[in-house]
């Protein structure tokens, strides 16, 4: 049998096959638009996800808790030597708007120490700066003068500790501010005003002031340490050119530290 | 595969039902009944017949003057073209007969004397009469298979119990009322027809000639009529009654003669010559017919006893016996069960239109329905069990998206604190190295005073912040360190015995982070002493061999 003549006998039930097909094949891509399309998006979706989670290399939860402890620690840690570090200005050295104006406040802090200060360094007869190293021209700004009011503060201690252990003379004091203070990057978390001594004499009392500066030591009235503890950035102390004598070049930090959170590069 | 059949021939005086099936090459028969009638219509035949069988798969036999048979010649066509014609040409007869047709076709096998043409049996049947037989079938419980004409089921017996050898033979199945006639030749089918008249020819010319009732006339036929020619009757009334049924039989030798003419006019075979005649049916019985119709016709006339191959001993006793009574009546249901029992049999299957039009729905259209009603609901199946896979992937996907994004929060989270505690490192060791260089000088300061040597003294104190490889401060690692030089003048004690107490001293007095670097001048009245609590711990290995070392 020909397909010519096939055709003709079996016309109908070909032209119905081949509609059934035709409408099977649309159902079928209708069904597959609706439903295979997103179920093929949904199944390389879950094929993705699942690879990157094998492959992707990530911190776990258990990385997590460490990283969370680690960081516990640290910031205790922190907080702890912040505490420790900060220098803490006694009342009168820290400005108090109860008080008058900063450079007031600044003046009279400085006339009252300087007054104290030579008063018993000529008792003691040693020899103190009168500038106490403070600049000649008062500072007008007012974070300049809280900064100055803290090192006068340290100055203070420092020249206590001095007379304390009988040193003969304190040659040279110097503040400095801190050199990013009013940079650009800021001054980061430790902001270090630093005060730097040259002292002579016998080397014995020296010796001593450096321990000094760093025990608690004595409180006054209002239970504000009248020295120590002070921080050393560097110091050297060599023998003198001539005589038995030695020199003392100390730089204390007078430092003011950030909380953890309030960095300011954060 | 054969299957088991029911071959019913029914008409006004009798009917004849035939059960069986072909097994091998011998049909079976299961069942036969037969039923005496008194009908004036068929479907009073039906309803006054009971029978013992149900008469399933019934192949009905159709004859009268509701039933015409054709020959058309065409030319040789494929079947596609040749249903076309007979289409055609049936719904042109129908459109002419005023009323509903149904009718069935067949290609007569090649006849060498007609060559590129066949000639195509054409039988049609008025619904009316495929109805009547219908509800009568159904009435006794039966089930249709289709209805034949006689003339092509008494073909079919001859085909299988009568061919002996090629010659022309005419088989004349002599009903009442009826007439089928096939002329075969060998075992192709020339002809087939059926007439009116049968046995009533003779019944009508004796009550006609002799004056009495059709009745009485019937009981005459059946006891003393002899067509014998040489026949020596017992007495006048027997010699009247069969000389009055000559008529009748005259008329019976005419429409055999006339079958011939016409199937040599129709078949177009001018130069056909019969050999022999076969007579069956009811009327086959009538006493001298063969005689007298050999003489007529001037060719040997036979009766054809068809179960003389049939096989019949499944029948029970009396159904067997009533078989053996009316083997010349039931060869037509013979040929009609055979010809449905085997499905390579030559035939013709009228249905009426409502059953062929069932049945062309039940194998053809409802498959395809079935197929689109499987189609559909594989296309549900399918679209419901995407959307319930689009819903799980949905589902897995949300569920490894939140994984996903969780990890990466606590990979973020944990990247963070991570380099907020590297800082916070930076900002501890820097803390420390601040708040604790003052403390290192004071302690090497309290140390000096408590250990160094009598007769040693310092030189020089200093700290700063400074690298110094040899306290494993490399590179720009700048960290709080405590230098002290000094020298010594020999006393009562040796230099470096004194120098080695005062190192071994300071070395119990530091703590385990403090890392020392000592030098004695070799003279032993110099040295130096550098110390950082602040420098990176050592390496383990280099830390087990230090003390190994010691």
């Amino acid at each position: 049998m020909d397909l010519s003549n096939y055709w003709q006998e079996n016309k109908r039930f070909l032209v119905t096959v081949a509609c059934g097909v035709i409408v099977f094949a649309i159902l079928w891509m209708l069904v597959d638009r609706y439903f295979g399309d997103d179920l093929r998006r949904q199944r390389s979706l879950v094929t993705t996800t699942t690879s990157k989670l094998a492959k992707d290399s990530m911190y776990s939860a258990v990385d997590l808790v460490e990283a969370e402890k680690e960081n516990a620690s640290l910031t205790s840690a922190v907080d702890t030597l912040s505490k420790a570090s900060a220098f803490a200005p006694r009342t009168q050295f820290v400005l108090d708007a109860r008080r008058g104006s900063p450079s007031s406040q600044y003046f009279a802090a400085v006339a009252a120490v300087r007054e104290n200060l030579l008063r018993q360094a000529g008792r003691a007869n040693m020899r103190v700066p009168e500038d106490l190293g403070l600049p000649a021209l008062s500072p007008t700004r007012e974070p300049d003068i809280a900064r100055y009011l803290e090192a006068l503060d340290l100055v203070d201690r420092a020249v206590r500790s001095a007379l304390a252990t009988g040193c003969d003379r304190i040659d040279k004091i110097e503040i400095r501010l801190d050199p990013r203070l009013y940079s650009r990057e800021g001054v980061g978390r430790i902001e270090k005003t630093r005060v730097s001594f040259t002292l002579s004499g016998a080397g014995a009392p020296m010796a001593n002031f450096l321990t000094l500066t760093q025990a608690a030591g004595e409180k006054d009235s209002n239970g504000e340490p009248l020295v120590g503890p002070l921080l050393i950035e560097k110091a050297d102390m060599v023998p003198a050119r001539t005589g038995a004598e030695a020199t003392l070049d100390v730089t204390f930090a007078c430092a003011r530290i950030a909380a953890a959170r309030e960095r300011p590069d954060q | 595969m054969a299957r088991t059949v029911t071959g019913v021939d029914i008409g006004l005086r009798t009917a004849k039902f035939l059960r069986g099936s072909y097994k091998g090459n011998t049909f079976h028969v299961t069942h036969f009944e037969v039923a005496a009638l008194q009908s004036k219509e068929i479907i009073d035949g039906w309803n006054a017949t009971k029978l013992t069988f149900k008469p399933l798969n019934a192949r009905v036999g159709l004859t009268g003057r509701d039933v015409n048979i054709r020959y058309t010649r065409v030319p040789r066509v494929p079947d596609w073209q040749l249903k076309n014609l007979m289409r055609f040409e049936v719904a042109e007869i129908g459109d002419q007969s005023g009323s509903g047709v149904a009718s069935d076709f067949n290609v007569l096998p090649a006849l060498p004397e007609i060559e590129g043409e066949d000639v195509v049996l054409l039988a049609m049947a008025r619904e009316t009469l495929l109805e009547s037989h219908s509800a009568g079938l159904a009435k006794i419980g039966g089930q249709l298979d289709a209805f034949s004409p006689n003339a092509v089921a008494l073909y079919n017996a001859f085909l299988r119990f009568g061919v002996v050898q090629d010659e022309v033979v005419l088989i004349a199945n002599i009903g009442h009322d009826n007439l089928d006639i096939v002329i075969a030749r060998g075992p192709d089918l020339l002809f087939a027809r059926n007439l009116s008249g049968g046995s009533k020819l003779f019944e009508e010319s004796i009550a006609a000639r002799l004056g009495i009732s059709q009745d009485k006339a019937r009981d005459l036929k059946e006891a003393v009529v002899d067509l014998d020619p040489q026949a020596r009757f017992a007495d006048g009334n027997a010699e009247k009654a069969s000389r009055a049924a000559l008529a009748g039989a005259g008329q019976l030798l005419s429409l055999l003669q006339s079958a011939v003419l016409f199937c040599k006019s129709q078949v177009k075979i001018t130069g056909l010559k019969l050999d022999r005649v076969l007579l069956c049916g009811g009327g086959a019985a009538q006493k001298g017919l063969p005689k007298y119709l050999s003489a007529g016709m001037s060719v040997p006339v036979e009766l054809f006893d068809a179960f003389r191959v049939v096989n019949v001993d499944a029948l029970p006793a009396d159904q067997k016996n009533e078989l053996e009574d009316h083997k010349f009546e039931a060869v037509v249901a013979l040929g009609l069960a055979t010809m449905a029992s085997d499905a390579d049999a030559w035939g013709v299957e009228i249905l009426p239109t409502s059953v062929k039009k069932r049945r062309e729905f039940i194998g053809g259209q409802l498959w395809m329905i079935v197929a689109g009603v499987l189609a559909l609901g594989f296309l549900g199946y399918h679209a419901v069990r995407t959307k319930s896979a689009l819903a799980l992937a949905k589902s897995q996907a949300q569920v490894l998206d939140a994984q996903y994004k969780k990890a990466t929060a606590t990979h973020h989270r944990a990247e963070e604190l991570i380099a907020e505690n590297k800082r916070l490192e930076v900002d501890a060791v820097e803390l420390a190295q601040l708040k604790g260089s003052g403390e290192q000088m004071a302690r090497g300061v309290a140390l000096l005073q408590d250990y160094l040597p009598a007769n040693f003294w310092i030189t020089r104190l200093s700290a700063d912040y400074r690298a110094d490889p040899a306290l494993g401060l490399v590179g720009n690692d700048k960290r709080p360190v405590l230098s002290i030089e000094g020298k010594a003048k020999e006393g009562t004690n040796s230099l470096s015995v004194s120098y080695e107490a005062f190192v071994t001293s300071l070395t119990a007095k530091l703590p385990p982070v403090a890392r020392m670097n000592q030098q004695l001048a070799p003279s032993g009245a110099k040295f130096t002493l550098d110390l950082s609590h602040f420098a990176p711990p050592l390496p383990e290995a280099t830390r087990e061999s230090d003390k190994g070392g010691k």
